[in-house]
């Protein structure tokens, strides 16, 4: 098999401690990934479409972590954009929220949704969970091929 | 007075004229030749063109071939590549299991387990073989003969005797066969090939028969032979698929192929410019 | 919150399903392991049908493992059934193969795929894999229906 190659992440968070905690978490020592950090659906979508401040080439990345309750447009509606976007829709977003309802679970995955992970409230269980999602999205999944 | 004016005046004309007569006909034989330059010129250019059109065609069909070609490989390698690791999976992940077995003492799942790899082995060196097999198709040409097509029958058939004899398959053959223009030991193969597909998935046939000739369609010269039998067949959804190289419509058959034969007969057929 | 979890695992290659097994089984992941072998008896599962009909012959799946190259019907039109259902969607389908063409992981992405493994020779990194995987989607996944144990 090949070797990895590291991976391009898109966190679509609000909250900013959420976000400092996040980026420490996804510090693996096995790869370097490259982290960018939004902090609305608004953001996220400048930031692939390459709109606003956000112009710069950047690249597309491989997968989004995506928060649901954000102020403005929100994590579904988001989601619902870029899954009807030819290019954009194989992107794998995986739901990292607080909310446990069944409502937004249910939802999630009728908008294609790749994953759906409840935000644990204590600190030592989230980064327990952020290691796993680390693990599994970032190093057991093959990454989609790049573009050329 | 005047009349010796105009004489000598008439007399400097005619000067001029026979001058000027002579630069208009050295401007002319000038001008012709430069004329003829510019029609050589425009030959050789038009015949320029015309070569440079050609060669422009030539190299846009070999650029076709070459797509073709290399469509062809990649399809070959990515089936190579897909076919091949698979049972290398099986060997290493059942050598793993041993390992563990054989700690626990677990005499029976020691036992599955090396049935497994042993399995995984013999695969392993169907699917080499059979890719060697293939890749000759197309590159070994034999001169074609001029033969009865049921002498090639006959081969055939006698080199699967011994698997007709064992399934009990009943043969029926045509009762003439036309002669035909082939490479002879390519076409054998196929028929070989044919025959032992038809065996291998004969299914639950109570009287398994297979059936050899030929039929003129319609208004077309050309005799096509067939190989028929009264097995499991293929479904009408499958038809495209089987001829892929390693595919196989059903697993569960107790002889188990690698599939590639059906795409040799494709290939041989192919490169003797027929259809399957 | 539910009973038993089950794994369905579409899998043409005999060895590598009882592999898949065995690994499940020995990291105790599920309890129930149904596996088909091609990608028509899937679907027939799935949508009840045939000789799945009877609710209880064909227990919803918590988690997919499909493989691509399956005889009858494809691993990516398995695929593409499961998610376009609406009741379906929900099952995290992993595609679980021995192919590393770009083409086919393309075509996954594009029909919704929630991952796509490459089969890993090696059997340290494969039993590794195989138990990451179930843990990951049965333990730290949520689905539609399934509470938190």
């Amino acid at each position: 098999m090949e070797e990895l190659r590291p991976a391009t992440i898109l966190l679509v968070e609000d909250d900013p401690g959420d976000q400092k905690l996040i980026k420490v978490s996804l510090k693996s020592q096995k790869i370097a990934n490259e982290l960018y950090i939004v902090g609305s659906g608004e953001e996220a979508m400048d930031f692939l479409y390459h709109r606003g401040k956000h112009s710069a080439e950047t690249p597309l990345p491989d997968r989004i972590l995506l928060d649901l309750k954000m102020p403005g447009m929100g994590g579904k509606e988001f989601l619902r954009r870029i899954k009807q976007d030819e290019k954009m829709k194989k992107i794998q977003v995986v739901i990292l929220t607080s909310s446990d309802s069944e409502k937004d679970i249910l939802d999630s995955y009728n908008l294609q949704a790749s994953g759906y992970i409840k935000k644990p409230v204590e600190l030592g269980d989230f980064k327990r969970v952020m290691k796993e999602i680390e693990a599994y999205w970032f190093i057991i999944c093959k990454l989609p091929p790049k573009e050329e | 007075m005047s009349k010796e004016i105009t004489k000598r005046k008439q007399d400097e004309l005619k000067l001029r004229l026979d001058e000027c007569n002579a630069a208009l006909r050295i401007l002319h034989e000038s001008l012709f030749s430069v004329f003829n330059l510019w029609k050589e010129a425009n030959e050789d250019l038009k015949q320029n063109i015309a070569e440079r059109k050609h060669a422009e065609e030539e190299r846009e069909r070999l650029l076709k071939e070459l797509e073709a070609k290399n469509e062809e490989l990649e399809r070959f390698v990515y089936t190579v590549s897909h076919d091949l690791r698979s049972p290398l999976v099986t060997i290493q992940g059942f050598v793993g299991l041993l390992k563990k077995d054989v700690g626990q003492k677990e005499v029976e799942k020691v036992e599955s387990d090396l049935k497994q790899i042993e399995k995984a082995v013999v695969k392993m060196d169907r699917l080499l073989s059979d890719t060697l097999k293939f890749s000759r198709v197309g590159r070994v040409v034999n001169p074609p003969e001029d033969v009865p097509f049921g002498y090639l029958v006959q081969e055939a058939l006698d080199q699967t005797a011994a698997k007709i004899k064992s399934s009990g398959v009943e043969i029926s053959l045509a009762a003439d066969f036309p002669a035909v223009l082939v490479d002879r030991t390519r076409i054998v193969e196929v028929l070989v090939n044919l025959i032992e597909n038809s065996i291998n998935y004969m299914g639950e046939q109570s009287c398994p028969k297979i059936d050899i000739g030929y039929r003129i369609d319609g208004d077309s010269s050309e005799p096509v032979f067939f190989v028929g039998d009264n097995g499991i067949g293929i479904d009408q959804d499958q038809h495209e698929k089987v001829f892929n190289l390693f595919y196989q419509v059903k697993k569960k058959t107790k002889e188990a192929g690698t599939g590639v034969g059906l795409t040799i007969v494709k290939r041989i057929i192919e490169v003797h410019g027929g259809s399957v | 919150m539910k009973g038993k979890v089950v794994i369905l695992l579409v899998e043409d290659e005999e060895a590598h399903a009882m592999l898949i097994m065995r690994v499940l089984e020995d990291a105790q992941v599920a309890k129930v392991i149904h596996w088909v072998a091609d990608g028509g008896e899937a679907l027939d599962y799935l949508f009840r049908r045939g000789e799945y009909v009877d609710e209880g012959k064909s227990p919803r799946p918590d988690l997919i493992l499909l493989d691509l190259r399956l005889p009858k019907i494809d691993g990516l039109e398995v695929l593409k059934e499961i998610k376009q259902s609406e009741e379906l969607r929900g099952i995290p389908v992993v595609i679980l193969t021995t192919s590393e063409s770009e083409t086919d992981m393309a075509r996954a992405y594009h029909q919704y795929v929630n991952s796509y493994l490459v089969k890993p020779v090696d059997f340290t990194k494969f039993n590794e894999m195989i138990s990451d995987l179930g843990f990951y989607w049965l333990v730290w996944n949520r689905q539609p229906g399934r509470m938190k144990e």
